[in-house]
């Protein structure tokens, strides 16, 4: 599960953003914005009632945002990076934070006595404001080191656990002193309006977003990089209402859609985090079926063939038992009949050399042959199929075109094995182009010397094409699409290709066809020498 | 020809179509005294004129063609098949419960052992009570 990089694939944090996920952070960006033009001229109307949805909101907040951290910490016990583990840590404070901010929130909890100075709440939001962009910027600088991979399991947990308490320490501290503070900052003039020391807090804040934002850019790698960028735009966002559009008035419609821009700023991560975990669970499940179809069928072929291996040999074996049981036989009875038995126990000595002949066969079978190679002249070999297949070309009413190159060189193989991978391939083509209606009929066989001296044969169709969901599975043992078909052609046929140092493919034809191609390396003089490395 | 002389007119007919196979187990029947002749295929037995002299039939299960439990089905609907031993090659249930069924005497998995083969046709032989066939007492 771990790449060259030492990085574990597919998580959030290390797969790059495909193109519908760019293209869907570019939409919520759009909607984002629309939506603050539209609510921009009503930003500065004062709603009076609306203080006890405040707590709705930081409840919100706080959940989504301590999930966020949960998530992430997730996230962090499998890919051991600091920088996941410092984002994490940005979510929890500032999350936390959410708890002071709304309590001490002038008029919320009058009635518990719990109405610290005016200056409190200020405090907390302005140092709430100004450190999560800290921790996105930690996040972006770290990133790119390399990750605790070596870190054991138990240290990772206990990482985790330390982390947790010292933010929450952080937290808990932070707002005892900020109650407790004879002496704080002048934030607001009273409990709904900023005091000209404020305007301080957004730009610093907006500095901070932006210059996240810029590092996130130049360091954009993952999924997560770009949902962060996201996030910070909305943050810009939320603070251009809070504090200018809705002029720092507390609970002005202006104040109100900035807060609902930090709980979407807050949810987007959860979301993409949740979402991508989803989407990697189905991806995860799907990879294991089609691992698991790949062994039965890899089991179905070792089936097939131990038990054509068993038969094989277990019929010389059964004939030496039975002759050894005449020989014995003859030798027993009262005149030993010598000459029955000495023929008995030549045919024991035949059959051994036929189970040892069975023996050899199979190991020929899977040293990749290099025996009975000569120099092929492929285009010879394709006129010699040609011909062949004609009768069943005209059957299909199927034009068989060749597209020969003159100056092909030769190849490098056994040209019996080569001959039976192109008529395969031609058989094919056939069988797909007969069934076609509506459109010419054509199968075309064309040879190229490639700029890499390599020989390439294309069979091009005018049939249906392939489906991508089979284009693996048709090299697959036993899969035929064939109501007739055994399924070993096209498996034996990139074997022989592979053994002779080429590779077989498919290709889609630019109208609906299929080309299936393979490459040979040809007998010049590099040719040569491979063939002399090999053995 | 056999040292006992008791079974000259005990004709054992062999079907296998693989030719080692064929010709060890003859052997092993003309070994055990009996005298043996073979085919390798159920057509070319039943085109022979020894079909009408065999004693006993012992052929393989799995041919191309007509196969063992066929030949004996063809010879059992053109009258009294003689007494059977089918052998083969692979475990197969089905394939023994139907020759059984079929009224085949045994049915033996190859290799075979001398001792078991010679117990089976001795056996089959007795069984069918046929008068003009007395059992062979080879030793």
């Amino acid at each position: 599960m771990i790449d060259k990089q030492g990085n574990v694939p597919l998580l959030l944090s290390t797969i790059p953003p495909n193109r519908s996920q760019r293209r869907l952070a570019g939409w919520v960006l759009a909607i984002l914005v629309i939506a603050l033009v539209v609510t921009a001229p009503f930003s500065r109307i004062r709603l009076a009632e609306t203080a006890p949805l405040l707590l709705a909101y930081a409840a919100a907040v706080l959940f989504v945002e301590v999930l966020t951290a949960a998530l992430l910490l997730s996230l962090f016990a499998i890919q051991k990076s600091r920088a996941v583990l410092v984002l994490s840590a940005g979510y929890l404070f500032s999350g936390l934070l959410v708890i002071p901010w709304a309590l001490t929130f002038p008029g919320i909890f009058t009635a518990f006595g719990l109405d610290a100075g005016l200056q409190s709440t200020a405090a907390i939001a302005a140092v709430r404001r100004l450190s999560f962009p800290v921790f996105v910027l930690a996040y972006a600088a770290l990133k790119d080191q390399e990750d605790l991979a070596l870190w054991p399991r138990a240290s990772i947990r206990t990482v985790i656990a330390a982390q947790v308490l010292l933010i929450a320490g952080l937290a808990a501290g932070l707002t005892w002193t900020i109650i407790q503070a004879d002496q704080l900052p002048t934030f607001m003039v009273d409990a709904r309006d900023v005091a000209p020391l404020w305007r301080y807090v957004p730009a610093a804040a907006i500095g901070l977003y932006l210059v996240g934002l810029v590092v996130l850019w130049l360091r954009r790698q993952s999924t997560l990089d770009l949902w962060l960028m996201i996030v910070l735009c909305t943050l810009v966002i939320e603070i251009a209402l809070l504090s200018y559009l809705g002029g720092g008035a507390r609970l002005s419609v202006g104040w109100w859609a900035g807060r609902l821009y930090g709980l979407a700023s807050a949810s987007m991560v959860l979301l993409v985090l949740l979402s991508e975990t989803a989407t990697l669970q189905a991806r995860l499940a799907r990879s294991i079926h089609s691992e698991r179809l790949a062994r039965e069928s890899r089991l179905t072929a070792m089936e097939a063939l131990s038990a054509s291996i068993a038969h094989e040999i277990s019929q010389p074996l059964a004939s030496m038992v039975t002759n050894a049981n005449a020989g014995l036989r003859w030798l027993d009875k009262e005149i030993p009949r010598i000459v029955e038995a000495q023929a008995a126990l030549e045919r024991v000595v035949r059959d051994g050399h036929r189970a040892r002949d069975v023996v050899d066969g199979i190991r020929q079978l899977f040293r990749k042959g290099t025996q009975d190679r000569t120099s092929v002249d492929m285009n010879s070999l394709i006129k010699d199929v040609l011909r062949r297949s004609a009768d069943e070309a005209r059957f299909g009413r199927v034009s068989v075109e060749s597209d020969l190159d003159p100056n092909l060189p030769l190849a490098t193989g056994s040209p019996l094995q080569l001959q039976q991978v192109i008529s395969n391939l031609v058989a094919n083509a056939v069988d797909a182009t007969s069934a076609v209606t509506g459109r010419p009929r054509i199968v075309r066989i064309i040879t190229r010397l490639r700029a890499s001296r390599e020989i390439l044969v294309s069979v091009e169709d005018s049939g249906p094409g392939i489906a991508d969901t089979l284009k693996d599975r048709i090299f697959e043992p036993f899969f035929s699409t064939k109501p007739d078909g055994m399924g070993m052609g096209l498996m034996f046929s990139r074997s022989v290709v592979e053994s002779h140092g080429g590779k077989l493919w498919v290709e889609d034809t630019v109208t609906s066809g299929a080309i299936f191609r393979f490459t040979l390396p040809c007998s010049d003089w590099t040719g040569a020498s491979d063939t002399e490395l090999r053995q | 020809m056999e040292a006992l002389g008791m079974s000259d007119d005990l004709l054992i007919v062999i079907v296998d179509d693989d030719q080692s196979a064929r010709e060890a187990t003859g052997d092993l029947v003309r070994a055990l005294g009996f005298q043996a002749v073979e085919f390798c295929s159920a057509a070319d037995l039943l085109k022979s004129e020894e079909r009408g002299r065999m004693t006993c039939l012992i052929a393989d299960v799995q041919m191309p063609g007509m196969n063992g439990l066929d030949l004996y089905l063809q010879l059992s609907a053109s009258g009294t098949p003689p007494p059977t031993v089918l052998m083969t090659a692979y475990r197969d249930e089905a394939m023994r419960e139907r020759a059984v069924e079929a009224g085949v005497d045994f049915y033996l998995e190859k290799p075979l052992e001398a001792d078991q083969l010679l117990a089976c046709v001795r056996s089959a032989i007795e069984h069918r009570d046929e008068p003009a066939r007395q059992g062979p007492r080879p030793h």
